[in-house]
């Protein structure tokens, strides 16, 4: 309770200022719809169903591409960490992937698999691939060799190994990364839907643009970084379930 | 582009009658159509094109059923054409499958055979595998595609500014269409990889010579934003139009001559 009315202050104290400057005149309605004004049109794109679609659109494609893409990276990265010639081989491409915009190969992508969902998918995970994997890999490259010998004099086996030692020591960094990969795979979406604006809330950001609803445009982009806020959240809660000692050194 | 119109950060937008022009005038933003700039003409702008594989007895209105279409927006221009030429035969959006997407993209996508047609008109496609299709000119005979928008800056300045602006812009046109701008025709297919002497052929008259704005043009659009929900009221294209600075535009060009 006491950490959501620290999240929400800031935003609350904005919106109150925001209404109050609007209602005084202050900001053109035109370019800066109210708080109040939005809440309304939020209440009508609820009630007719379209901010349920179009976020629940968004959501899936984030979630599908982010967990293909987070599986994909977590793999190549823990093998690139443990295999130092791997490493050596697909270092280069990661690094090459990760300067390059991933929204500027949607036109190659649209290409080789054209224009269906299939295309948007692929860059979301791709996105989340290349963020994991370079997690994954440092995190492997940090494990303490003190660690490794302490457990190996105390007897432990393969499986006690990897149980007792590996996977606790790189948990906490591949889940920076995941949370990282998550808003990145959110932005990736809403990118690719803005771009291909057939559904989802980057569409209806297009949309809102096309036909001068500055209303509507806002409630998108409102409605796109709470999405990115409860999802980062959510990662937060299950970060914290999985890696306790974690959250011990972050107070 | 309407948007950046209406606050102020543009001052010139050459844009059609498009569903954010029409929202704007409703709310009250000073955004006005102040001259027409393009005209359907036969023979001289298509509207829609497609890849030849996929229309093997060429490409009609009623051959388009079942096929996937790119255009740029559900609000655009290009989405209103499409609409026109389908129900020329009796279609509607619903019996065709919309993609859409940025021009750019659906260029690379048609040629690459990943749609079958392409919503945008005067594309100068240059590929043997690309198709035209029916001209929105022989079904809406004069429609006027795009105009000069003026925003606040303009509308509510001297008129003399906006009117220098038309006039220069007409005085432009009518070079064009006498032929003695060759420079940007060789500009254009030098960039497109073209034979300079086919564009210089393509057609200069879809350009309007005086300017002058057909209210029907904006009133169909208006009307079909109003079918598509695009717009929360009938906006009439009385309400759209200045012709301040065109009239004294068209004066002193009368002057001159």
């Amino acid at each position: 309770m006491k950490r959501a009315a620290w999240g929400l202050w800031l935003p609350l104290t904005a919106a109150a200022i925001w209404q109050v400057a609007a209602s005084a005149g202050l900001l053109s309605p035109l370019f800066f719809p109210s708080p109040l004004v939005l809440a309304r049109t939020t209440g009508k794109m609820a009630a007719n169903g379209e901010l349920v679609r179009n976020a629940a659109a968004t959501l899936l494609r984030t979630a599908v591409g982010f967990l293909i893409g987070s599986l994909a990276g977590l793999a190549s990265g823990l093998w690139m960490g443990g295999v130092p010639s791997v490493r050596r081989s697909l270092d280069p491409v990661i690094s090459a992937l990760n300067a390059t915009p991933r929204l500027s190969m949607l036109p190659l992508f649209m290409l080789l698999l054209g224009i269906g969902e299939s295309v948007r998918i692929v860059v979301i995970a791709l996105s989340s691939a290349v963020i994991v994997s370079i997690a994954a890999v440092e995190a492997v490259g940090g494990i303490h060799r003190a660690w490794v010998d302490l457990a190996r004099n105390y007897g432990a086996g393969a499986w006690e190994m990897f149980g007792a030692v590996y996977v606790p020591a790189v948990l906490p960094q591949i889940f920076t990364g995941l949370r990282l990969a998550l808003g990145h795979a959110l932005v990736m979406a809403v990118s690719t839907e803005l771009v291909i604006p057939s559904s989802g809330l980057g569409s209806m950001i297009w949309l809102a643009w096309q036909t001068f609803s500055t209303d509507r445009l806002y409630v998108a982009i409102l409605l796109t970084a709470a999405l990115g806020t409860v999802l980062n959240a959510g990662l937060r809660a299950m970060e914290r379930r999985v890696i306790p000692w974690k959250s011990v050194g972050q107070g | 582009m309407i948007p950046l119109l209406a606050s102020g950060a543009l001052d010139v937008a050459f844009a059609s009658a498009v569903p954010a022009s029409l929202n704007a005038v409703a709310k009250g933003a000073r955004v006005r159509i102040v001259a027409a700039r393009e005209v359907a003409v036969p023979g001289c702008i298509h509207e829609i094109y497609g890849n030849r594989k996929s229309f093997p007895q060429g490409l009609t209105a009623g051959s388009l059923r079942g096929k996937r279409i790119a255009m740029t927006a559900p609000t655009s221009l290009s989405a209103f054409l499409l609409d026109t030429i389908l129900a020329s035969a009796g279609l509607g959006r619903e019996d065709v499958r919309p993609q859409y997407m940025r021009v750019r993209e659906g260029t690379a996508a048609l040629v690459a055979g990943q749609i079958d047609a392409l919503a945008e008109k005067d594309m100068d496609f240059s590929s043997p595998e690309i198709i035209p299709g029916p001209s929105v000119a022989d079904i809406v005979p004069g429609f006027q595609y795009s105009y000069i928008q003026f925003g606040r800056n303009l509308l509510d300045g001297d008129i003399q500014t906006g009117a220098a602006f038309l006039w220069a812009f007409l005085r432009g046109v009518r070079a064009f269409r006498s032929g003695k701008t060759p420079a940007v025709f060789d500009r254009l297919a030098e960039s497109g990889g073209m034979d300079p002497a086919v564009v210089r052929g393509l057609c200069r008259n879809r350009f309007t010579i005086d300017g002058r704005i057909d209210p029907a043009s904006i009133q169909r659009m208006s009307d079909w934003a109003l079918s598509k929900g695009f717009i929360p009221a009938r906006v009439e294209a009385a309400g759209l139009i200045d012709n301040r600075f065109l009239d004294q535009a068209l004066r002193r060009m009368k002057e001159a001559a």
